[in-house]
């Protein structure tokens, strides 16, 4: 009889809310990096098409298509997929492995969401980058810092809801960086009405 | 200070490593003269005024650039993607 | 008539705000609140300051003086304030030089007063004002020269004591701070009548408009004055207008905070006081906020500063800023003296008089330094009944503890002695534009102004009223307005512009005034300040020239000027005016130093923000971490990564017994270690192959898929640069390991050499690192305990998976891994790679399965013993010094190849066989010890450096030898085994005689290896 390995979780998975803002780790997700290989971007993003029925982004952004799998651009000519667990994102993308680089990246990344109506004042407080409505929208993509940590960042929706993508290994630096940032609270500038 | 990064727009300096001098590059052959290969290994001018520099977008895209700075005011009158320039490069040289 | 005197409030503590005579805009006096300022209690208002509430308590002494321990009281109102800077709180958040004029009141404030003892009124250094002599311009360098030794052991503890500011606090800062990133279309310094005109204007734009204020009301000058805008008092205008734009959407405010810096790219810097003004922070709020902010456009509407007049004795307390009187009676309803004179150089200055007469002040004389009268003089002559004196002066002042009288030098030269209690001085106003010049751009001298006005704006900066040389508040009013519809039209919004509110206009008409009394007049000869804040007087600024110090940078370096917690603010241009005097030169040539940030002082705290402590730098944490913390390891930092350092056990009592059993387990039975931590690169592509020969020093093309090997890489200056063993996974797949300190680097440089030097390679990286938690299983048992682990499809014998394979498997019945038999022990040894977040089960399983084998973790000490025994290069040998040949790998370099060092690393020098190359090292006498860092000398010799002829790199005490061992690099090292060198270890002042030998200490065959 086998040993079962029974997986951990990179961060607690327990929610944190402050001023009206909640930090809790995303669900774990398959994952799979896409890049493309020389001259072969526009094969890719056909068989993409093709198969799950979406444009891949040339702009730091992120689609889904309606099986809910995120293609989320990552550096020019490549994309990190993100799905459900039993997508088997893999073996559907095998087919690219003659024009494009399939990589696992399914535990190499921890996802932390940050949502409330002050996510984007608290986000402020790591993120370098301009989150204000008009520059950055639900669905754009930020590969960019928090604090001293790179992460790919992704707004959800516009409640505003935020999900950092972290390396595990940083991911509760993170979320201790993050709950941090969350008890200082709102910043007068940015008072919530 | 901030860069226009070519793929991720306007970004602050924390997300760059700065490399140096784009106007040298490697030569062709290791069997290339000593002199060659110690001019692009060691040797920098240092202008005054309009430099091409590499910079690495390391927390972001990971793009290497080539950004055009004045050294006397920081001004930034271009930024592309490195690889844009190394392929033109070559491909002007190939041809 | 009765004059003030230090000190009402009796010694009961009653609170009695003797100069509060009027009502303030700024301040609610229907709540009383209390304070202590030296001990005394005193009671003030919301609103105050700790500046307005000493002075309604008709506390005038706030300090002494830097350099001679002048009594010294409050000049100013705002954020100039050179002379009242005290200690604020006490214990931990105990805080030295806080400027009392910008300090918000609370309930309970403790406040002190510092560089003085035993106390404010009776200081012992104050006899440093008779020897002042010795502490003229330049008294630094010209009096403590020599003998050297004093300066350490007597000058420099004698001028720290004497010459100090206050006390920092003994603990650690209790608060904390933050940092935060903002962006906009238009910034907004100031909300002075420019400033919030300019924010009305381009707030109804649409455009993103912030706005900053140092101050916690809305309004600047227009709290201190008594015109009216729009048919109101200009207060009450300004916080209309802050209301309005409270309601713009796209509008934010933020009050306290002082934008303090211009960085490149439209980059700002400011800071937030956002608990300063309560006693504490509420639990987690931050004391202060640090905002980096990124504006489109920037408005620069921060006002000016008045000057002070140079006379002689202008520092006594009591003397203070025209502009400031009128901030305390019109803001505060404080008025700060009972009889004064009124002193200026333009009408701004003599409107003092009119609202010292309103508070109920006697003014006792008017003196004026133009000697044409304006109507205005004879205005407020005939209005406060003062004496006026046209082309008059201050000659003089009286006071030790306060000014008493103050001689007034007519016109005609006839001087006479005039009792009173304040001084109220007006040298003019500066525009206040150091934000402008941040990026070097040069202000420019205007002749009408006397001051220097913003010259060429950097780019996306805009200047407006009072801070752009425009003083008259219509005139600011319209220049914001201009300024806020341009800046935000240049974001793309345009703009309708609503008609100016109505304004009263204010007369200026300024004459030159850089000293009260003629240059050739010989009763220059009180001490007439100009810093005093540093103790800089008219006749330092004279010396300097004398001496030849005329650049204004060399006169700043040389007297002090300028410099400290107010750089200068009141002082520089009375300076640089008096420079240019002296030297027969204009002040436009003589021109001004460089400002630089902060306009204010930032405390260290906001500047680390919350990264401190612990926090300092991210952590990254293994996939075993949480276990290994169950297990009692002890942790090590590896750049940002914490690593097991050693597994203790009950009974060991010192970490070498730990770390020899560890090193035990392994040669005789099995261990594992976590090396997540080694940089992982998945390479692929067409050209993957071709792509690991550049960056390689050695052949990669016919690497077996299924297989790794140790590749090295050097720097493109022929020195050696990272190892690691890199495997191929498939045709066109390879998996990179890097060192763990160069992780990071070694993609940047892949990521350099692939677009920038070789394009035209079809390949394609990513880091997994963080992917894949990898244990090293290693022992002669390890396979044994693989085969509980490892699904039995999966042959592991040692036919089947030798040494250096590579596969993917699956193990626990099909999950899928990795397996790599690689060994840096040199044991038989393995590493198995799992998703991470199967790392903690995968560290359970090996403890449960092996068990039976005497399995047990090891951490990285263990792990650098074995590696020193097997003679594995590691950091200290590949310290960027090094060279292939070096290290013993100079037969690795292909020649069949290009590759990054190639060509430098065949220099003749790099490649001289007299080079130190690796060797190993034992002590002749067993039992002695090795020291990394020893130098390696020929035996009998000197310890000279002459003699030196290479150094230890790693030394440790092997339990596998049971001595100590060592690696090295000796001089033509390779050919000396056998011979026996002196390790001669400076910092223990030891000499150990060592013999040479094979750096391969353990199992110099590999039969361990291949087992």
């Amino acid at each position: 009889m086998p040993e079962v390995l029974h997986p951990r979780d990179a961060v607690s998975p327990v929610p944190l809310t402050a001023h009206g803002v909640t930090l809790r780790a995303g669900a774990m997700r398959e994952s799979v990096s896409l890049a493309a290989f020389r001259g072969q971007a526009d094969t890719l993003r056909a068989f993409v098409g093709k198969e799950f029925d979406v444009d891949l982004p040339d702009t730091p952004r992120s689609v889904e298509n309606a099986d809910g799998i995120t293609f989320i651009w990552a550096g020019p000519n490549q994309w990190l997929l993100r799905a459900a667990p039993g997508t088997d994102l893999l073996t559907r993308l095998s087919p690219c492995a003659a024009f494009a680089a399939l990589t696992a990246q399914g535990d190499s990344r921890t996802a932390l969401e940050l949502r409330g109506p002050g996510a984007r004042a608290i986000a402020a407080k790591l993120v370098p980058v301009d989150l204000h409505p008009r520059a950055f929208a639900a669905g754009d993509v930020a590969l960019t810092l928090a604090g001293h940590i790179a992460v790919i960042l992704r707004q959800v929706d516009d409640t505003p809801c935020y999900e950092f993508l972290v390396f595990r290994s940083l991911a509760q630096s993170l979320h201790h960086e993050l709950h941090t940032a969350m008890l200082g609270g709102i910043p007068q500038a940015d008072r919530i009405s | 200070m901030r860069l226009n990064c070519p793929c991720c727009g306007p970004r602050g300096l924390e997300e760059f490593t700065y490399r140096g001098d784009a106007t040298v590059r490697r030569p062709e052959s290791p069997t290339a003269p000593a002199q060659d290969w110690v001019d692009y290994v060691y040797l920098r001018d240092n202008p005054a005024g309009p430099h091409r520099e590499l910079w690495y977008h390391g927390a972001g895209c990971r793009s290497w650039l080539v950004v055009t700075r004045d050294t006397r005011t920081h001004a930034i009158s271009d930024v592309v993607r490195a690889v844009d320039v190394a392929r033109a490069d070559k491909e002007g040289a190939g041809s | 008539m009765k004059l003030l005197r230090q000190g009402k409030s009796s010694a009961s503590g009653d609170p009695s705000q003797s100069m509060r005579t009027t009502t303030g805009n700024g301040i609610d006096t229907s709540r009383t609140i209390h304070f202590t300022f030296d001990g005394r209690r005193y009671a003030a208002h919301p609103g105050d300051t700790l500046a307005s509430a000493l002075l309604a308590n008709g506390v005038r002494l706030a300090g002494r003086s830097f350099k001679y321990h002048r009594p010294r009281g409050i000049l100013s109102a705002g954020a100039e304030e050179p002379n009242a800077l005290v200690e604020l709180r006490t214990g931990a958040r105990r805080e030295p030089n806080s400027r009392a004029t910008v300090t918000e009141l609370f309930d309970g404030l403790e406040a002190a007063s510092q560089n003085r003892w035993p106390s404010l009124a009776m200081d012992a250094l104050g006899i440093n004002g008779v020897f002042s002599p010795v502490f003229t311009a330049g008294f630094y360098y010209k009096t403590f020269m020599w003998p050297a030794a004093f300066w350490e052991k007597v000058y420099e503890p004698m001028i720290r004591r004497a010459a100090g500011l206050g006390r920092a606090a003994d603990e650690a800062d209790p608060d904390i701070y933050e940092k935060a990133t903002t962006f906009c279309d238009v910034l907004v310094v100031g909300t002075g009548p420019a400033g919030l005109a300019a924010a009305l204007t381009a707030g109804r734009t649409g455009a993103r408009v912030l706005v900053c204020e140092q101050d916690s009301l809305p309004g600047g000058r227009l709290r201190a004055e008594h015109g009216e805008i729009g048919g109101m008092p200009g207060w009450q205008w300004a916080e209309q207008a802050m209301d309005e734009l409270r309601q713009m959407p796209e509008v934010r405010i933020m009050t306290r905070t002082c934008v303090f810096g211009t960085y490149d790219g439209g980059t700002y810097g400011a800071l937030e006081r956002v608990a300063d003004h309560v006693p504490t922070p509420a639990p987690d709020q931050p004391r202060q906020r640090l905002w980096r902010i990124v504006a489109r456009h920037a408005i620069v509407a921060t006002g000016g500063i008045e000057r002070p007049i140079v006379f002689p004795n202008n520092d006594r307390p009591g003397i203070m800023l025209a502009g400031a009187v009128r901030t305390y009676i019109n803001r505060f309803g404080v008025t700060p003296g009972q009889r004064a004179i009124v002193y200026t150089n333009n009408d701004d200055g003599l409107r003092t008089a009119r609202d010292l007469h309103r508070a109920g002040a006697t003014i006792a004389a008017i003196v004026d330094a133009r000697t044409t009268e304006t109507p205005l003089a004879r205005d407020m002559a005939q209005l406060t009944g003062a004496k006026l004196f046209m082309g008059g002066a201050i000659a003089d002042t009286y006071g030790r503890l306060g000014i008493h009288a103050a001689v007034i030098r007519e016109h005609s030269g006839l001087t006479q002695r005039v009792p009173c209690d304040l001084v109220a001085m007006s040298g003019g106003w500066n525009p206040e534009l150091s934000l402008t010049t941040h990026q070097r751009t040069k202000p420019v001298y205007d002749e009408t102004l006397c001051a220097f006005v913003p010259g060429t704006m950097p780019a996306g900066m805009r200047s407006a009223g009072v801070a752009n040389g425009t003083f008259a508040t219509p005139d600011c009013l319209r220049e914001g307005t201009t300024c806020g519809q341009d800046a935000a039209q240049a974001c793309g919004f345009s703009a309708t512009v609503a008609d100016l509110p109505a304004a009263g206009t204010e007369s200026y008409a300024i004459v030159p005034l850089w000293h009260a009394l003629p240059l050739d007049r010989p009763a220059r000869t009180g001490k007439a300040f100009i810093d005093f804040q540093n103790d800089v007087t008219a006749k330092d600024v004279r010396l300097a020239a004398i001496e030849g110090f005329r650049s204004v940078e060399h006169l700043k370096r040389y007297t002090t000027l300028g410099m400290a917690t107010d750089q200068g603010k009141t002082a520089n241009v009375n300076a640089l005016a008096q420079m240019a005097e002296q030297t027969g030169s204009s002040i436009a040539r003589t021109g001004t130093t460089m400002f630089r940030p902060p306009v204010q002082p930032v405390a260290i705290g906001a500047l680390a923000g919350a990264a401190r402590g612990r926090h300092f730098k991210p952590d990254r944490l293994t996939p075993t971490h949480d276990w290994a913390t169950e297990q009692g390891a002890v942790f090590t930092a590896n750049g940002l990564w914490h690593r097991a350092q050693w597994f203790p056990r009950p009974g060991e009592t010192h970490w070498r017994d730990t770390v020899n059993r560890e090193v035990r387990t392994v040669r005789t039975a099995v261990g594992f270690c976590d090396v997540t931590t080694l940089g992982k690169i998945d390479i692929q592509g067409p050209d993957a192959a071709t792509f690991l020969e550049r960056v390689y020093v050695n052949a990669w093309r016919r690497l077996p898929i299924g297989r790794a090997r140790y590749g090295l890489m050097l720097r493109e200056d022929g020195f050696a640069y990272d190892d690691g063993t890199t495997a191929r996974l498939g045709e066109n797949h390879y998996v990179m390991t890097t060192t763990t300190a160069h992780a990071g680097s070694v993609m940047q440089h892949l990521e350099l050499c692939h677009q920038w030097l070789w394009p035209e390679l079809d390949v394609r990286f990513i880091s997994v690192t963080d992917e894949w938690a990898q244990l090293a299983i290693a022992g002669p048992k390890s396979r044994d305990v693989l085969r509980h682990i490892v699904d039995p499809a999966f042959d592991i014998s040692n036919e089947a998976f030798g040494y250096m394979a590579a596969a993917t498997v699956t193990i626990c019945g099909g999950q899928e891994a990795r397996l790599f038999r690689l060994s840096f022990s040199g044991e038989l040894a393995y590493e198995l790679a799992v998703p991470a977040r199967f790392g903690d089960a995968l560290a359970r399983l090996l403890m449960k399965v092996g068990a039976p084998y005497g399995i047990a973790p090891y951490g990285t000490e263990a792990l650098g013993v074995m590696r020193i025994e097997k003679g594995h290069p590691a950091g200290p040998e590949l310290n960027g010094q090094t060279t292939a040949h070096d290290l013993g790998m100079g037969r690795m370099l292909s020649t069949r190849k290009d590759f990054i060092g190639r060509a430098m690393a065949a220099r003749p020098a790099l490649t001289d066989p007299a080079r130190p190359a690796l060797i190993g090292l034992v002590p002749v006498n067993a039992g002695d010890e090795l020291v990394a860092g020893g130098h390696l000398l020929p035996a009998g010799a000197q310890a000279t450096a002459a003699h030196d002829q290479g150094w230890v790199s790693s030394a440790a005490w092997s339990p596998t030898l049971n001595g100590w061992i060592a690696l090295g690099f000796l001089s033509n090292g390779p050919a000396r085994l056998g011979e026996t060198v002196m390790v001669h270890n400076p910092l223990g002042n030891s000499v150990t005689a060592a013999r040479v030998v094979s750096p391969v200490f353990v199992d110099p065959n590999g039969e361990r290896l291949h087992a």
